[in-house]
């Protein structure tokens, strides 16, 4: 009897206890188990921001193109078993290393992801209408970024005819809660016209952002919002667009342009490794847009140190030397690298070191007032318009009276074709190991050779139409979502 | 039953440790090749190797195998008669014998231990690499290479000239091994002519603060440039070299203390060196 009552007690103890416990995890599991920040304003959801601008982690397609050239004597062993396979174009790239296109893939779509998380979220938090247009613009924009530059990495060039059918990268424009999530690849036309709607959409929301939309060169504005647009119509080949967003560039910063040689006496006065460090400081460069920054040189490691293995091809090379006394100051850009045998060199634009590229932090430009120059005048000399010869003169003119020695204008009957051959050539000279020319060489259907003993026959050719151009999906990525795997890009 | 578990496992262990054992005496290497035997003498040049090897403390080598060749490196293999003549005329009689008289701390402890001889110019990264070719081999500071060996003749100036472009190759050995002197980077900092150095003159390098224009090139040739000068030039036609500018003076003076340091007084084996010449080539 005892016993029974002894137990009857225990039960009830029990019960009680079990009822103040679950009592008590309502109001636990309303607090985070793990302390994170709540979102909850704009000035929170502004915070995020700053953490959702993409590394250039397609500094990598450099040298995919004929800006580059493989160089045994000075290629680190890592970077012969690391660089080598995407130097050649091949599918069965290494994943788990500093660059490459699985760092882009993982990189940009990770920025997606807090881009969406500010749009989601942003509606329902505290702060003023303009604060949340600021922060609505800003994360369109960086979206419309990132899905921008996937689709040109992963995907074949933008064509009118096919993009409709041709694959393009998963669009994200909501961030699935899910434990296991997939995703489809949607087209490249699917692709295009939502970043355009992005872009679109958030420079309508930075408008209204006021004092609130960021001046900091590290944040998207107005005027970068309409040069990606410029850059995004300039791949689409919709020429009179490509010169209105330029244009619109042009019209709110004015024709401004590095003066390299006010950079170049840093050589002397403080050193190779100074002046490479300041090239890209955009409080002294006002031609600098915007950029980003990252911690270590890992997105450079193919083609930013003195073993890297990847030097600018000797076809662009000589393209810096001087023409009837007339030198090019870009020239000094360039230092030398291994030994007067070798004759290879490396740009000094963003860091350099002889060793160890994971300890210089560096800044890469999203965008710069040249490639926008450059944008324009290419524009409008594909384009129609009346005026377009001297109006692009006036462009590529600014850009050269910085860059030659002496200078000499162009010849202001220059012909259209003639022009646009300058300016084609000006942009490759001037936005070297900025990361843009695999883009052109892919709209521009050109071909690519790439050797891997110097003056020998090449040992593959990429060529117009190739397949290739578009890069394989990574292989984490097939693994990991499953439905991608069926949609790999054809060869 | 614990006592049969125990028995069990202690019978098991036993038995493991025993079989390790026996594995681990089986010889795992049965590779016996010797990659550093020194071949028995076959011909005269193998016999002139080994005396200077004896003497000297460094061995020629004339035939290549794959523990010299370097699979980004392309060359021929200097002939056996010039190899032979420029073993004993440049190697012992100009470049070892000299300086172990004259410099005898320098001939113990900077002297790399083997030296190639290459009968053309060094090619990097493909043989059909143009006109890219190299004076020598110098990454390694246990070995010295020098190519051109085919050209070799029995010539007073070929023979003194060629000496000067071995002081240099041996100097980017030095400066791999003990790194250039203090400051000397930026006494021409930011005004190297990089690959423009091919478009300059040595008139107008010097005017710039380098020995020729080849030393414009970059801090590495800037240091063997100016030592192949002062091995070149008797010292006062250096003087006036560096009278052109006063950045001459300073890396002419770094240099100069460098050199001394390790035990070579480079102006004395100068005027020493002209002297063996003339006695080795009326």
């Amino acid at each position: 009897m005892i016993r029974t009552e002894l137990k009857i007690k225990n039960a009830v103890l029990y019960l009680f206890l079990l009822c103040f416990a679950a009592a008590g995890c309502k109001k636990f599991t309303d607090e985070p188990y793990d302390d994170r920040a709540q979102l909850r304003s704009a000035d929170q959801y502004q915070q995020v921001l700053v953490n959702a601008y993409p590394v250039r982690h397609d500094l990598f397609t450099d040298i995919l193109t004929d800006d580059f050239d493989y160089h045994a004597q000075l290629a680190q062993a890592s970077s012969v078993s690391n660089f080598l396979p995407i130097f050649m174009w091949k599918d069965d790239y290494p994943d788990n290393i500093a660059a490459g296109p699985a760092n882009a893939y993982a990189e940009y779509y990770a920025k997606i992801f807090l881009a969406n998380l500010a749009l989601e979220g942003i509606g329902a938090a505290t702060g003023s209408d303009q604060q949340k247009a600021a922060v609505k613009g800003e994360a369109l924009l960086i979206r419309a970024y990132c899905h921008f530059i996937l689709v040109n990495i992963f995907g074949q060039h933008y064509n009118t005819a096919t993009s409709g059918s041709n694959l393009g990268v998963p669009l994200i424009l909501t961030n699935a809660k899910g434990n296991i999530n997939t995703y489809k690849r949607n087209s490249v036309k699917e692709v295009y016209d939502q970043v355009e709607a992005d872009i679109t959409n958030g420079l309508e929301q930075l408008k209204n952002g006021g004092s609130y939309v960021s001046v900091n060169p590290y944040h998207f504005s107005v005027a970068t919002g309409n040069a990606l647009m410029a850059r995004v119509k300039l791949y689409k080949g919709e020429w009179d667009q490509a010169v209105k967003y330029s244009d619109a560039v042009i019209k709110e910063k004015g024709y401004v342009v590095r003066k390299l040689s006010e950079d170049i006496p840093y050589l002397q006065s403080s050193g190779m490794l100074f002046f490479a460090t300041r090239y890209m400081d955009p409080s002294s460069h006002p031609n600098i847009l915007s950029l980003s920054y990252n911690a270590t040189m890992g997105p450079l490691t193919p083609t930013g140190y003195f073993i890297c293995g990847f030097f600018p091809s000797d076809s662009i090379v000589k393209q810096y030397n001087a023409v009837n006394g007339v030198s090019d100051l870009r020239q000094r850009v360039f230092t030398s690298v291994g030994t007067v045998i070798d004759v290879r060199v490396i740009a000094l634009k963003f860091a350099t070191q002889a060793n160890s590229p994971s300890n210089t932090p560096i800044r890469v430009p999203y965008f710069n007032m040249e490639e926008v120059l450059l944008t324009h005048a290419e524009a409008l000399l594909r384009s129609n318009a009346g005026n377009a010869v001297q109006a692009a003169l006036t462009d590529v003119e600014a850009i050269r009276k910085e860059r030659y020695l002496p200078y000499k204008p162009l010849d202001a009957a220059i012909t259209k074709d003639a022009l646009l051959n300058v300016v084609m050539l000006e942009r490759r000279k001037e936005l070297i190991n900025e990361g843009l020319r695999w883009y052109d060489i892919k709209r521009l259907n050109l071909p690519v050779e790439h050797r891997l003993a110097r003056g020998g026959a090449p040992d593959d050719v990429l060529k117009a139409n190739d397949l290739r151009k578009a890069i394989q999906i990574p292989r984490q990525e097939q693994e990991r979502n499953a439905p991608i795997a069926s949609e790999l890009n054809p060869r | 039953m614990k006592q049969v578990i125990k028995l069990f496992i202690l019978t098991g262990l036993v038995a493991m440790t025993c079989l390790s054992c026996l594995k681990d005496k089986s010889p795992a290497i049965t590779d016996t090749i010797d990659y550093f035997a020194i071949p028995k003498p076959v011909n005269g040049l193998d016999s002139l190797i080994d005396t200077i090897q004896h003497t000297y403390g460094l061995r020629v080598i004339y035939k290549f195998d794959p523990r010299v060749i370097d699979p980004t490196t392309f060359f021929v293999p200097a002939s056996y008669d010039k190899a032979k003549g420029y073993t004993k005329y440049v190697v012992e009689k100009m470049w070892l014998q000299p300086i172990s008289i004259f410099a005898p701390d320098f001939a113990k402890n900077q002297i790399p231990i083997e030296f190639l001889t290459v009968g053309t110019a060094i090619h990097f990264n493909s043989i059909s690499s143009g006109g890219a070719a190299g004076a020598g081999l110098n990454a390694q500071y246990y070995r010295l290479g020098m190519g051109d060996v085919n050209s070799f003749s029995i010539n007073r100036a070929w023979i003194r000239e060629h000496i000067n472009i071995l002081y240099h190759e041996h100097a980017h050995q030095l400066d791999h091994k003990f790194g250039r002197p203090k400051g000397y980077d930026q006494v021409s900092q930011g005004t190297y002519y990089d690959l423009q150095f091919q478009y300059k003159t040595d008139d107008q390098a010097q005017k710039d603060g380098f020995f020729r224009a080849y030393g414009g090139y970059q801090p590495v040739e800037d240091f063997a440039t100016t030592v192949e000068a002062i091995m070149r030039f008797p010292k006062d036609s250096v003087m006036k070299i560096i009278a052109k500018n006063p950045k001459l003076e300073v890396k002419y003076k770094m240099v100069n203390a460098f050199y001394l340091s390790k035990g070579i007084d480079l102006h004395m084996m100068q005027v020493k060196l002209d002297s063996v010449v003339k006695a080795l080539v009326p």
